[in-house]
């Protein structure tokens, strides 16, 4: 699918060769300030100054990232319009029944930007001091565990869903309005437990104002080294957000090569990689079409979740 | 003391030549865009962020600051002068501001706003430096079942608030509840009143219902009666208030900054909850109570004081916890991170000089902010003595501009011409957009705090009552709707809204 994607090139040859010669726009389907936004301007900050362009993030808010992901792919596929994809894209496709475009099919992968792991925190007060003992705790108090999330659908949302789902525990799900007020309420002791971004939340877990339990990516981290990853206790668990830039169906080949070639050598460089660490994001390099496979499993895999776990949005 | 020891810090760091221009660089841009109707610091900040990738963090900080509180000086000048508030801390301060506008007082409106956010500015800085960690457990205090307590509180003041029949404010606020539940349900993720239109699932923004039925609503109606508004401006002098406005502006700033304090470090809805709240309180205690929306001091200084006591103090949860309060702050957090700053509790003890030198530069830009609007407060006026029919199309294309700036979409521009005409329908019904816009705020805060708090105690109500602090303030919400319910009260309160 993404061969024959790539080969439909449009736009003539004529036209790649001095890509790009006028400024390129990356959208962010979501409102400026969050994760996607800084990470949006950071990668593109360093494509205009490596292919001497400028790179304009444009800040399409709404619907889930579906408004912005839809104006991107239904943009001209010559290069000039980007999306900066991420894991909602990947969920969307199921939470979403009525979506005017197919993610998958009309897009065309770029390359993978790098992958942010959540942590499994809790407020000091609960008794459960180790993984084990926390699915200990909830398995014996069914839908007593309450824990708080950052909105039906998020990624945090799938992370706890697919835990509960390995971990055979049932834990309340309370949602917030975004990861602020989740960590608010899990700092002030109203809710239990949550599923946080390793960004928000290492500060609290390094003063002892939250306690963590696990991470959700496939390994510890080097900033976290005491704290376990999930799988370790629940095998083959990992649940990381990821970031990428993905270009509209039928972009030239050429012209993705091209970026798929500078936006890895960005990944490379100490400054952006220790940009993108203060982040918690881990670079991940990726060919367009090992982008292309990553998509279409995690596609894959949140649909699972999701319809096991009967989350909605309609 | 080691207070001192640290604001000297901070003193050192923000009065640095370079830090200074900041400030007023800030100042200065945060002014400009609150006057700009609809165009607020969450997209100008937004803008700016790759500009400070490059600055020392603090200088950044400091700049994002200045915007963001400068804004809150601006915003004031565009609801005074011509009764368009573009942000919802000022929706207010319209309603008194503008009446003293339209009766040739708007320098003393305008300076009346700024000594009054300055007074609250200054008081606030102090807290925050001498209070700022025991404040935020404060802020962690509020649970669900406070957080729902206090909107009652809010709403129950707002109906206090409303002018006139007390049917058409109730009307109000239900149709902006009701308007408040277009979107996506948080709990269930289903999409309520959106007809299967993707722009409406994170329901209406506040600004494209209070651009519409205050700046096109409002311009349609004047322009039906122009010639009665261009006389009013002619007169226009004294730009200072007199000494008997003073005395009238002590008592309300003061309230206006404790209660605006209070709300500020409440995440979320707290600026906008304050000055609200500051107007109601002030219409209840204060002696001139006859005067309220016609042109009262007090209902200037009172909201503004709050809502810049508010603005500043929702630093506090930011800087001492790393959780935004409200986009400008999520926005800071990000320059933060960028700048290789973890927010939260370590800021303080790891980065002194970051921490004390942005606190020092919020007094030092509170100055500033004073000393560019007093003497620009002529220039200001002079912008409503511009005649009618060219100040219009001008205020709409910024209204325009605005609005499609914060999510690049078109169709907030569209929903903004509805919500225009819906203004001017309910201007010619005698029916206020305040209340319509509280409710709208505070409506779907409620839903979610009161789900959230029954959620969490498997559906038993009695949580709203077994917990003090939101115990306390529902006795204060049934205190107020007694008071407005009283055949006693009810006559004064005629009384008061009687037109001469």
């Amino acid at each position: 699918m993404i061969a024959t994607a790539a080969s439909g090139s449009r736009p003539g040859l004529a036209a790649t060769s001095d890509y790009p010669s006028k400024p390129v726009k990356l959208i962010s389907p979501y409102a400026p300030g969050g994760a996607t936004d800084i990470i949006a301007r950071l990668i593109g900050q360093r494509l205009s100054e490596q292919l001497k362009a400028p790179f304009i993030t444009e800040n399409r808010a709404g619907g889930g990232a579906n408004i912005g992901t839809e104006a991107a792919l239904r943009s001209p596929a010559d290069g000039y319009t980007l999306l900066l994809a991420s894991t909602a894209n990947a969920a969307n496709a199921t939470l979403y029944p009525k979506l005017r475009f197919n993610f998958l099919a009309d897009s065309t992968p770029v390359g993978s930007i790098g992958l942010v792991p959540n942590i499994l925190v809790v407020h000091p007060d609960v008794p459960a001091k180790t993984l084990p003992e926390f699915i200990e705790l909830a398995r014996k108090n069914p839908g007593a565990t309450s824990m708080g999330l950052p909105g039906n659908g998020s990624p945090q949302h799938l992370a706890a869903a697919l835990f509960s789902q390995m971990s055979k525990t049932d834990c309340l799900f309370v949602q917030y309005q975004g990861g602020g007020p989740v960590l608010k309420d899990l700092i002030g002791g109203h809710v239990q437990a949550g599923f946080a971004s390793s960004v928000s939340s290492t500060a609290s877990i390094k003063s002892g104002t939250l306690r963590a339990l696990g991470v959700t990516s496939a390994h510890r981290l080097p900033t976290l080294p005491d704290i376990p990853a999930i799988g370790e206790h629940i095998g083959g668990y990992e649940a990381t957000n990821f970031y990428g830039l993905v270009a509209p169906k039928g972009t030239a080949e050429t012209i993705v090569a091209r970026l798929s070639q500078e936006l890895n050598a960005a990944l490379g460089e100490t400054d952006a990689i220790s940009k993108l660490d203060a982040l918690g994001i881990s670079p991940v390099a990726m060919s367009p079409s090992a982008f292309g496979s990553f998509l279409a499993s995690e596609t894959k895999k949140w649909g699972e979740v999701i319809k096991a776990a009967d989350i909605r949005m309609e | 003391m080691d207070i001192f020891a640290n604001l000297l810090l901070g003193l050192q760091t923000s009065m640095t030549p370079v830090n200074l221009l900041y400030a007023l660089i800030g100042c200065f841009l945060g002014t400009a865009i609150g006057v700009l109707p609809g165009l607020g610091p969450a997209a100008t900040i937004a803008m700016l962020l790759p500009a400070t990738f490059a600055m020392p963090p603090v200088t950044a900080l400091i700049m994002l600051a200045g915007i963001f509180y400068g804004a809150q000086y601006g915003g004031s000048t565009t609801a005074i002068l011509v009764n368009l508030p573009g942000e919802t801390s000022s929706v207010v301060t319209a309603l008194d501001g503008h009446q003293m506008a339209r009766q040739g007082k708007a320098g003393r409106a305008l300076a009346t706003a700024a000594l009054a956010s300055f007074f609250a500015g200054t008081v606030c800085t102090l807290l925050i430096a001498l209070f700022a960690p025991p404040l935020a457990e404060v802020a962690l205090k509020f649970g669900p079942a406070e957080y729902f307590s206090l909107m009652v509180l809010g709403l129950i003041a707002s109906i206090v608030l409303a002018h006139g029949s007390i049917l058409h404010a109730l009307g109000m606020i239900v149709l902006g509840l009701l308007l408040g539940l277009i979107g996506t349900d948080v709990n269930s993720g289903l999409q309520r009143y959106t007809f299967d239109l993707p722009e409406l699932s994170d329901g209406i923004g506040f600004v494209i219902v209070a651009m519409g039925m205050f700046g096109i609503g409002e311009i349609v109606a004047n322009l039906q009666q122009e010639a009665s508004r261009d006389v009013s401006i002619n007169e226009v002098k004294g730009l200072w208030p007199t000494k008997q406005d003073f005395r009238r502006m002590v008592a309300p700033t003061l309230r206006g900054t404790a209660l605006g304090s209070i709300l500020g470090i409440l995440p979320g809805g707290g600026a906008a909850l304050a000055s609200f709240g500051a107007y109601a309180l002030e219409k209840k205690v204060s002696r001139n109570r006859h005067e309220f929306g016609k042109g009262a001091i007090e209902g200037v200084a009172a909201p503004e004081s709050a809502n810049n006591a508010g603005a500043q103090m929702s630093f506090i949860p930011m800087l001492t916890l790393g959780i935004p309060a409200n986009p400008v702050m999520a926005l800071m957090i990000g320059a933060m991170i960028i700048q290789g700053i973890q927010p939260g509790p370590s800021v303080m003890t790891e980065q002194p000089a970051l921490f004390w030198g942005l606190i020092a530069s919020m007094w030092i830009g509170n100055l500033m902010l004073l000393v560019l609007n007093l003497p620009l407060i002529g220039m200001w006026v002079k912008m409503i003595t511009i005649p009618y029919r060219y100040l219009f199309p001008m205020i709409i294309v910024f209204c325009a501009i605005g609005v499609f700036s914060l999510n690049n979409a078109h169709f907030d521009v569209y929903l903004m011409a509805l919500f225009g005409v819906i203004g001017y329908v309910f201007k010619k019904l005698d029916c206020e957009p305040a209340p319509l816009l509280l409710g709208f705020i505070l409506g779907p805060m409620m839903e979610e705090f009161l789900r959230r708090a029954l959620l969490l105690s498997k559906g038993d109500p009695l949580v709203l009552l077994t917990r003090p602090i939101s115990a306390g303030m529902l006795a204060l919400a049934l205190i107020l709707l007694a008071l407005v319910l009283l055949p006693s009260f009810s006559v004064t309160r005629e009384e008061a809204f009687q037109e001469e």
